[in-house]
Order: structure tokens, then C-alpha cells, then sequence
């Protein structure tokens, strides 16, 4: 084999890059993985993860010039001073805002999967259905029982904690022991079961491991103790990203060429063969070009970066972009509204107050217009709900007594609620993504302009959360009730997604029910950028589980010479 | 100058002996990029001030860095604009409110006199207060992000391995 041909090609080794190279190198295809950030080794490349509060020079704050130097970055709650340098700075990699939108990015061998918050909740039959039903956006090509079992597959090679909960909105998964609830989230779940028959107050499942398994010793992987700082990397591996699973493992089969300072420029399309021949890359220190070659390509560079290299992908069959006859392409980008919250105090259960830590809180799944529409907006919400005690301390005064003050720290008996809103939003044509016709990057690649918006759906949303929540919390005999529209812009929700949505038609969609370009049935696109719609739970496990499906459909196309 | 003339506005004399300046270091003044030079003596003036408000314990609190270098560089680096005028107007009213033409030190006043004069300023609505509130927010930080008080005061553990959501207060 040449050494710039492999079987396959995958671009962008954050999680869904990283289910597929898995896939394929485990079963002898030899893989080349491309990304275009530095490498950022399992244990070795985690450079804060053992420092302790008071060893930052700032606490943990960024500086004034940091803010004010990465606007969009630092919007994002995890931009902080322990786990800056895994995100993208500001000017670094811009960007074009036709109107404002926080693209919030990790340029590194394991992407965003580093940083993420790792709540993690399957789909359920409702979403899949949801554009069909409700007329927006194009029909699913595929349903909740095509991706369950990968879905399971997924769960048991991750780590899910979670409860079985039995609710048709969020099915179970194969899951590993919960936390221990606190008595607030015990009582608000018991208070909206009492006054509500299709509202429910469960575990927020999330991505760590409570228990051991032989799969999680064989990658290494010890359990999670807790430490909630998991944004640093994990010294344990007791929350999943890519660094201390996927991307090992495939190369442990010796099958996988990890290949960091890559950056994709274009799929390199071949009119005569009518396929994808591999893809073109610069290497992004010495800025020089290369192409390699591969029978199949997975583009997973992350929803808009994906939207971006296959827009740059352009040939005389293709000028708009590789598979875009339909001009479709980059279009049709949705998110998550998480613009709404709600606080409030709770003055019960005094005598109690939680030890320890847990990387997760609960969840309210969607229960507006799930069995019909009752509402005058489109689809549903889904919630967090944190309950915490409160630790006030005094500041009053100086000297001895400030610091007498300072030193009383019990509880004061109060548990401080909250709830924040996550929305579907309503995919739409004028919701998208284009390239800059003149500026380039520092790659010569053109930069991506960003149009995208909130619209009236998300509006009502947000006013029936507060109604809803406001209601809940009054009926739990919350006090202080407070709601607030953070003014969040789009994006800073962090799971865009769309533009290369999957669907039945070649006329209406881009990808087919395997992820595979309709025009170019050897390029997959399994990231955030496939999806038709974005139903209300968290993305990623989606993402990871549409990557292995697809996957293992090619690896079985290849394996019958198809592809 | 005599003592009384020179000390306007503390309101209040004491015929005790003066303390000892707070540090007669000659290494030279850390350099804040964000805010004119602020000379030792006044970098002295300022650590002082900090440790009347709350004062450093390093036996029972240690921490990795002296209180006013970390105050002075909080503000410095990460401070808004408003609280590095905070800083630059409120040391300068400080320092005249004791002596207008500054030729007596805070240093050179009594504990007690210095305690009463801090004290009282906290509790005006002027640039001093402003000022002293501002070192006092960034003091409590540095106490409060000590070791010791995260670990025996707010129960911080790095692993604590464990969450337990009914305990008994
Ligand atoms: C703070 C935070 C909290 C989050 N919380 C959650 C959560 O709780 N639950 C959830 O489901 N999701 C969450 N997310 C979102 C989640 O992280 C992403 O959905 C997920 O990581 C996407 O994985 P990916 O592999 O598709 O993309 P990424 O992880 O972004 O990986 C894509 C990779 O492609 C590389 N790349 C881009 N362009 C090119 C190119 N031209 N050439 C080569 N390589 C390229 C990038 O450098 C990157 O490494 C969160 C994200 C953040 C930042
Ligand atoms: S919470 Fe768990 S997974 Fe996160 S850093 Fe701590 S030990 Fe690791």
C-alpha cells in the first residue's frame, strides 16, 4: 500500500471521528484519521488535572485581556482558567457573524469531547417522528429501532450511569449505577409525579463510570471519584472522551494512523470514477499540501467545520459543493435554545445537607406536544433541576471578626433550586452556513459565515418554560421564584447541528438512511452536521451511535466490494 | 508638620509610640501592567491594609503567594476597569486623607488608630471605601481559596469518591 492510501479516511478525531476509526481499524481496515489540532495524549497531555483550587494564580478566573480578547470563547462556562487551552481562541480561527453566534470549538485529537459536560440521553420514537408529524424540516429516513441497539452498543463500550426510568419519552439504556439523589431532588420528583400524570423529575444520566467492567479495565479506565473537574482530562479515565478510549484502542490494532496538524481541506472527488478518492491536507505548521487516498471517507469534523470542508469540496461535477445539486447543502442549521432559567430557594428538610460531590444533576424530559400538539408553539423542551444546600458565609466586618464571620460555615437550612430550559429548535432553510466569497484562513481555507437565528417558536418556548417551571416550582413550595432569559446566543448551547441532514429524498436531503451522500455513496457524514432535526436531549450519543451504524454499514459494503 | 496637622481626617490621636513601618524592604516594587506604578512603599501601604482586614495566618491558612501580590495582581489581571480606578483613585485619597501633604504614614499610626480609621472608611460611600471594599473582596478570595479553608471549612476534597445526598445537618 502506498503510504499515503489506506482503506479508509476519517476527518476530525473528536467522538464521532473516533467511533469510526474504532470501528474500522478493529476489524483490519487501516485507517487514517486526520486532525487538524494537536495531538493531546490520554494522561500525558491533561497538563491542570492534579493542580488544587489555590495552585491557580487566578482561582480559576480568566484575566480581563483573556475576555475580552476571546468574546465568543469566553462565553462558554467552561472557558476558564483551568481548561482554556483546549478551546478554540477567538482569533485564532474566526469566523464570519451574519448575525451573532457563539461557534464554541476544540481544535485537538479528541475535539470537544475533553470539555464536554457528558449528559448523555438516547432519542426516543417521538423525535425521530417529530418532522413527519409535525411538517417541518423533511422526514427521518431512519427511526428510534434502527439506532437502539447501537445506541446499547455505544453505552457499553462509554459508560452511561444512569436510572431506568420506564418513560416512552426517554427509553433506558444499558446503564451503570446512579448517584444518590439529594432529598430536594427526591422531593421536587415525588411533588411533579403528585401533581402532574406525564411530567417527570429523573437522574441525569451522564457519561461516567460507577461501576467496573471488564471492557473499562481493558481500556484503562478506573472509576469516577467525583472530582467534577473532568473539563482538565481525567487522570482516572472516569468519564468517557475520546482520548482515553476510542482513539487508544484503535490504535492498539495497529491498524490506525493517527495524523494531528491535518487540516482537511477539501474531499477530492474523481468524475470519472464518479466517487470521492480521498482528501486534500494541509499540514497546519508548515502550511504545505497533501493529498491522500482512501475507498471510503468519513467526514466528522463537527456539525459546521464538516458543513465547511464539504462546501470547500467543489469539481466540475460539483461546483457547489461535493453532493449539493440541490443547493441544500449548509442549510437547515438548528440548536438548542438554552436561553430560559429559573432559581428559586426551598426552606424543607433543614436538617439535611449533602457530602461528597456528583459530576451530574436531574433532568426533566420533554413533555409539551409529545403525544399531540397542545401548545400554539412546535415541539418541547427538556429541563435540568439541580437542588444544592446552601452554604452562605458572612462578610460582614474586618479584622478578627470578618475572619470569625468567615469561619462560621454551617448551613444556614436553605437549598437553593434551579432549572434551565433546552428547546428544540425548528431547522429552517434561512438558519445556515456559506463560504466567505474573498477571506481566507491562515491555511487558505475560506472562512465560514454563520446565519443563524432565533424565531418566534423559540420566543413561546421560552415564555411556556417560565409559565411551566414557574407553576412546578410554586406547587413544590419553592420560594423567591426567579426566571431569567440569559440572552444566550445561538450556538453557545454548543450543540449545533445540521446542513447535511439526512432523509428518503436526494431532492430534500443530502445524506441517505447510512449517512452516505446521495450523490457520492463512498463520503459519510456522521456528526452533529447529519441531523434532520434536533429533538431535545443532549446530542453526542447520537452522534456516537449514528457513527457506529454507519460504519459497520461500510465496513459490511466493503467487505461485499460495494464500496 | 506636627502629628496633629498632618493627620486631618482620622479623626482621632493616640499619644502612644509609633509602630514600626509595616516593612522597610528595599527590593524593589512588583510591576502591574495594568496600573501606573505603584511605588513598595505604597505596595507595603496596601499589604498592610489587606492584613487589617483580614490578616494573613500563614500557620493556620497558608497560602502559596503573599496576600498583597495576589490582591494586587487579581486586580491587575483580571479586575474591570472600574475596579482599577478603584485602586489607582482610592490609594491616592488613602494616602491624602491621612496626610494631605503625606508626610506621615499609615504606617506611622497605632494599630488602634489605623484599625478606627479602615473601620470607619468601610462604612462611608467615597472613593477610600471603595478602594478598601475592593482589597477586602480580593483578601477574602485569597483566604477563602486557602487550602485549609476549602478543606476544613467548605469540606472540599479533590476525590471525595463519594456523594451522599441525606445527611443529617
Ligand atoms: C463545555 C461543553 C459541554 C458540552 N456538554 C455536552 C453534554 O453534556 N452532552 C452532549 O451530548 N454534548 C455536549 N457538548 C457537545 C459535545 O461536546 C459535542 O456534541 C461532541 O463532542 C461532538 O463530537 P464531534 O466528534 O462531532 O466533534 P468535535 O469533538 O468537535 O471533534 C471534531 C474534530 O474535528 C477536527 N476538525 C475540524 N475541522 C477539521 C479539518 N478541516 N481537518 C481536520 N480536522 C478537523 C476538530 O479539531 C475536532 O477535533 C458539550 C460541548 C462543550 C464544549
Ligand atoms: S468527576 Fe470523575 S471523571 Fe470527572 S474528573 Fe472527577 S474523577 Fe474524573
Amino acid at each position: 500500500m502506498k503510504s499515503n492510501t489506506f482503506d479508509t479516511i476519517v476527518v476530525g478525531a473528536g467522538m464521532s471521528g473516533g467511533w469510526a476509526a474504532k470501528e474500522f481499524s478493529e476489524q483490519g481496515f487501516k485507517t487514517l484519521l486526520l486532525e487538524r489540532g494537536p495531538n493531546v495524549e490520554h494522561l500525558k497531555d491533561y497538563p491542570t488535572t492534579n493542580m488544587q483550587p489555590w495552585e491557580f494564580k487566578h482561582r480559576g478566573r480568566l484575566t480581563s485581556q483573556e475576555i475580552s480578547e476571546n468574546p465568543v470563547a469566553s462565553s462558554c462556562y467552561a472557558f476558564r482558567e483551568d481548561a482554556k487551552h483546549f478551546f478554540v481562541k477567538d482569533k485564532e480561527h474566526p469566523y464570519g457573524q451574519v448575525k451573532p453566534f457563539d461557534w464554541i470549538r476544540g481544535y485537538q485529537v479528541g475535539g470537544k469531547s475533553i470539555m464536554w459536560a457528558r449528559q448523555v440521553q438516547r432519542w426516543s420514537p417521538f423525535d425521530f417522528e417529530g418532522p413527519k408529524r409535525d411538517g417541518y424540516a423533511v422526514d427521518w429516513p431512519i427511526r428510534y429501532d434502527d439506532l437502539a441497539d447501537w445506541y446499547t452498543y455505544v453505552e457499553r463500550f462509554v459508560g452511561v450511569s444512569g436510572n431506568k426510568d420506564n418513560l416512552d419519552t426517554l427509553p433506558d439504556g444499558d446503564f451503570l449505577k446512579p448517584w444518590e439523589s439529594n432529598i430536594v431532588e427526591d422531593y421536587f420528583s415525588q411533588q411533579v409525579k403528585k401533581h402532574y400524570k406525564d411530567r417527570h423529575v429523573i437522574y441525569g444520566r451522564c457519561a461516567h463510570l460507577t461501576e467496573s467492567k471488564p471492557i473499562f479495565i481493558e481500556q484503562g479506565r478506573g472509576l469516577c471519584m467525583s472530582r467534577r473537574i473532568c473539563q482538565r482530562g481525567c487522570p482516572l479515565g472516569g468519564y468517557f472522551n475520546a482520548n482515553s478510549t476510542l482513539i487508544p484502542w484503535a490504535l492498539k490494532t495497529g491498524n490506525l494512523t493517527l495524523k494531528p496538524n491535518s487540516v482537511v481541506h477539501s474531499v477530492l472527488y474523481d468524475e470519472s470514477q464518479q466517487k470521492a478518492i480521498g482528501v486534500r491536507v494541509i499540514d497546519s505548521e508548515t502550511k504545505t499540501s497533501e493529498d491522500y487516498f482512501a475507498k471510503v471517507v468519513f467526514v466528522t469534523a463537527a456539525t459546521l467545520n464538516t458543513n465547511l470542508i464539504l462546501l470547500n469540496s467543489t469539481s466540475r461535477r460539483f461546483p457547489n459543493g461535493l453532493g449539493n445539486d440541490n443547493g441544500l447543502l449548509g442549510k437547515y442549521i438548528a440548536f438548542h435554545n438554552y436561553r430560559a432559567t429559573i432559581d428559586a430557594d426551598y426552606d424543607g428538610f433543614p436538617e439535611y445537607t449533602t457530602e461528597g460531590a456528583k459530576p451530574t444533576s436531574h433532568y426533566v424530559p420533554r413533555f409539551r406536544n409529545v403525544y399531540k400538539q397542545e401548545t400554539d408553539f412546535l415541539r418541547g423542551y427538556a429541563a435540568g433541576f439541580g437542588a444544592r444546600p446552601f452554604r452562605e458565609t458572612n462578610a460582614d466586618g474586618f479584622g478578627e471578626q470578618l475572619k470569625s464571620n468567615l469561619l462560621q460555615t454551617k448551613e444556614n437550612g436553605l437549598w437553593k433550586v434551579n432549572s434551565h430550559m433546552m428547546g428544540e429548535t425548528i431547522p429552517k432553510e434561512s438558519n445556515q452556513v456559506s463560504l466567505d466569497k474573498e477571506k481566507k484562513d491562515s491555511w487558505g481555507i475560506p472562512l465560514l459565515n454563520i446565519d443563524v437565528d432565533y424565531d418566534e417558536n423559540d420566543e413561546k418556548m421560552i415564555q411556556d418554560f417560565f409559565e411551566q417551571f414557574t407553576e412546578m416550582f410554586t406547587k413544590a413550595g419553592f420560594k423567591n421564584i426567579k426566571t431569567n432569559d440569559n440572552q444566550r446566543r445561538p450556538g453557545n448551547d454548543i450543540h449545533e447541528m445540521g446542513g447535511v441532514r439526512m432523509g428518503k429524498d436526494p431532492k430534500t436531503s443530502l445524506l441517505n438512511k447510512w449517512n452516505q451522500l446521495h450523490l457520492c455513496k463512498n463520503v459519510f457524514v456522521t456528526d452533529g452536521a447529519c441531523m434532520t432535526s434536533t429533538s431535545t436531549q443532549n446530542p453526542s450519543l447520537t452522534f456516537m451511535a449514528i457513527s457506529a451504524r454507519a460504519a459497520n454499514y461500510a465496513i459490511d459494503q466493503m467487505k461485499k466490494g460495494m464500496l | 508638620m506636627n502629628r496633629r496637622s498632618a493627620i486631618r481626617n482620622v479623626g482621632f490621636l493616640s499619644g502612644g509610640i509609633f509602630l514600626l513601618p509595616y516593612a522597610c524592604e528595599t527590593t524593589p516594587e512588583l510591576i502591574y501592567s495594568n496600573f501606573p506604578l505603584i511605588k513598595r512603599k505604597e505596595q507595603n501601604v496596601i499589604g498592610q491594609i489587606c492584613n487589617l482586614i483580614l490578616a494573613e495566618d500563614p500557620v493556620n491558612f497558608p497560602t502559596p503567594e503573599k496576600r498583597v501580590d495576589f490582591v494586587l495582581t487579581m486586580i491587575n489581571d483580571c479586575g474591570s476597569p472600574r475596579e482599577i480606578s478603584f485602586l489607582t483613585n482610592g490609594l491616592n485619597s488613602f494616602l491624602t486623607s491621612i496626610s494631605p501633604q503625606q508626610k506621615i504614614d499609615f504606617s506611622d499610626l497605632l494599630i488602634e488608630e489605623q484599625n478606627k480609621f479602615i473601620g470607619d472608611q468601610l462604612e462611608e460611600k467615597s472613593l477610600i471605601s471603595d478602594f478598601l471594599n475592593l482589597l477586602k473582596r480580593y483578601s477574602i478570595l485569597h483566604f477563602k481559596t486557602s487550602e485549609n479553608y476549602l478543606t476544613q471549612y467548605l469540606k472540599f476534597e479533590f476525590m471525595p469518591g463519594r456523594y451522599l445526598g441525606r445527611v443529617a445537618v
